[in-house]
């Protein structure tokens, strides 16, 4: 038998600090809900649709749209990011590819 | 804030992935089919039964009571990856493709026969550099593995490397994790990027470096191991994997080796590339770039050609519009050495060939038009956004804003910095136009150093 010894090509990766997600809402009465469009083709269309359906169902929540600003670059995304929150209480995003 | 995310449905790992890598395992995703939303998603109308099927389900995702495991997710666990592993087999033959077949399964491979990265193997390459081992390079995405030299050096050996070419291959993956390019988007995004590899200076011409007939083509050492050495670092020391996290749509026309090649300074007219990347004369570099699969330019061995009829031709394509990014692109711009001749002795230096390459590409502001990406229903607008939110360079932005009314002549690239011109190819040969939708993270150009097998690149 031969035994060959090779070593690992794995790049060692930081351990991230392990978040839970925020609590649910029980209903939508007199909440705010942020539509984020993440501009990839054909978001904005979809949350709109999502967004008249909204309306109809929840006449007692306030729904906004807001676009990810364009050609967001590699340094300011931790910027933007935060800033979805000061918008409303509860967010839906997309649509990610 | 409680939230719901949708993504196609085809990069449910992806997400789950990236969701992992930041730290929320628990985040809540909903998925559109892919086969459907793609060609729905132009219509509110064919858009509205997808929303029908999907209404109940944000609800639900909304206001659903977290798990205990949502609540108080359990830590995610530090992957250790600096221990040897032990291949059994009845003898070296099957030891080897025992090996071969543990590292595909791991997704520890490219699909091609590795060599086994036997310690005294990763030790020899090691030799190549005075550099030490556990020196940090940088930080691969899109996990921020870390890029030390002795992982690299792993790497390296399996992509069948010699030890003289290792400082190439630290040079360029100082330039991959640099934090001035975004080699997320070039390891991740559908737009299945190549990366460009330019090995310059006399370190290419000592090891051998192919910049002639076949340049990216097989059969040279230099441009086949220095370029898969790469791939595999990328891979490895990032963590991607071809649909996980690595969404390349079509994967990579040159999916293993990169487009790797050296610039022919001995044929070239002009300064050295890296002299004009603000080098000194003598110095090895290697740049290495993101691009879209090139467009091939020129007659060849076939047909007729002039040097200005090439750069009309580059002067066409770049004009002619059909972009995603028609104000940001970089371009990367490869004459073959008898094209960039009959370009000298037509008076052009390298800075007059981009100047005339800028100026002759911008658009009038008239014939600017849409649509465009992120909202913006015309270009005037588009251009507007891209300077306020820093894409168009605040030192480029005047020309912008001065060429955006009636009369005015938009530029197509920000500046003639961001057409690179390189001479490699044969005689004869083609030209080749590689581009990249975006300027400022798009390329990196390092001094090779610390070699210890070469006389150049010390």
């Amino acid at each position: 038998m031969m035994q060959l010894e090779v070593m690992n090509p794995r790049g060692e990766i930081p351990s991230p600090v392990t978040l839970a997600i925020s609590p649910r809402v029980s209903d939508f009465s007199g909440k705010k809900l942020v539509l984020v469009d993440n501009g990839k083709f054909g978001a904005n269309t979809f949350l709109a649709v999502l967004a008249e359906m909204l309306k109809e169902k929840y006449p007692k929540a306030t729904i906004v749209m807001y676009p990810k600003p364009a050609a967001q670059t590699i340094t300011d995304l931790p910027k933007w990011y935060p800033t979805v929150k000061q918008q409303g209480d509860l967010f839906i995003f997309g649509v990610g590819d | 804030m409680p939230g719901v995310y949708f993504i196609a449905s085809e990069f449910l790992e992806d997400a789950k992935s990236a969701a992992r890598d930041g730290g929320m395992p628990g985040i809540r995703v909903l998925t559109l089919p892919a086969d459907k939303y793609y060609l729905a998603r132009d219509s509110k109308q064919e858009l509205q039964p997808l929303a029908n099927v999907s209404f109940d389900l944000i609800i639900d995702a909304l206001t659903r009571p977290l798990t205990p495991e949502e609540a108080k997710p359990s830590p995610i666990q530090k992957q250790r990856e600096d221990s040897n592993i032990q291949v059994t087999g009845k003898d070296f033959l099957n030891a080897f493709e025992k090996t071969n077949e543990l590292f595909l399964a791991k997704h520890w491979a490219d699909g091609l026969p590795i060599v086994p990265p036997a310690p005294e193997l990763v030790k020899a390459m090691l030799a190549g550099t005075t550099r030490s081992p556990k020196d940090v390079i940088g930080q691969v995405a899109p996990k921020n593995g870390t890029a030390t030299v002795e992982k690299i050096a792993i790497n390296a050996v399996m992509a069948g490397a010699r030890p003289e070419y290792f400082p190439v291959i630290l040079a360029a993956m100082e330039g991959f994790t640099d934090k001035q390019y975004d080699l997320t988007h070039m390891q991740a995004s559908t737009g299945s990027f190549t990366p460009v590899v330019i090995v310059d200076g006399p370190m290419a011409q000592e090891l051998g470096f192919n910049s002639g007939i076949g340049m990216l083509g097989h059969g040279w050492r230099p441009n086949s191991t220095v370029g898969r050495a790469l791939r595999l670092s990328l891979l490895n020391i990032g963590q991607t994997w071809p649909q996980v996290n690595d969404m390349g749509l079509t994967g990579r026309l040159e999916a293993y080796t990169f487009f790797t090649f050296a610039e022919d300074t001995a044929r070239s007219p002009w300064e050295p590339y890296n002299v004009s990347r603000g080098f000194k004369l003598g110095d090895s570099t290697v740049t290495v770039a993101t691009a879209v699969n090139p467009l091939v330019l020129g007659g060849g061995a076939v047909t007729p050609w002039t040097g200005q009829g090439v750069i009309n031709s580059i002067v066409g394509r770049i004009s002619s519009g059909g972009v995603v990014w028609p104000h940001s692109q970089t371009y990367i711009l490869v004459l073959h050495p008898d094209c960039a001749v009959d370009l000298a002795n037509h008076g052009y230096t390298r800075r007059s060939l981009q100047e005339y390459i800028y100026e002759q590409t911008r658009v009038p502001y008239e014939k600017l038009a849409g649509p465009v990406f992120f909202g913006h229903d015309n270009e005037v607008d588009f251009v507007r956004a891209s300077i306020a939110d820093g894409r168009i360079r605040p030192d480029r932005a005047q020309v912008f804003l001065d060429a955006l009314k009636p009369g005015g002549r938009v530029p197509v690239v920000q500046s003639p910095d961001d057409l690179h011109i390189v001479v490699a190819g044969g005689s004869p040969g083609y030209d080749l136009l590689f581009s990249y939708p975006g300027t400022n993270w798009a390329n990196q150009t390092k001094r090779i150093f610390g070699a210890t097998l070469t006389s150049a690149g010390r």
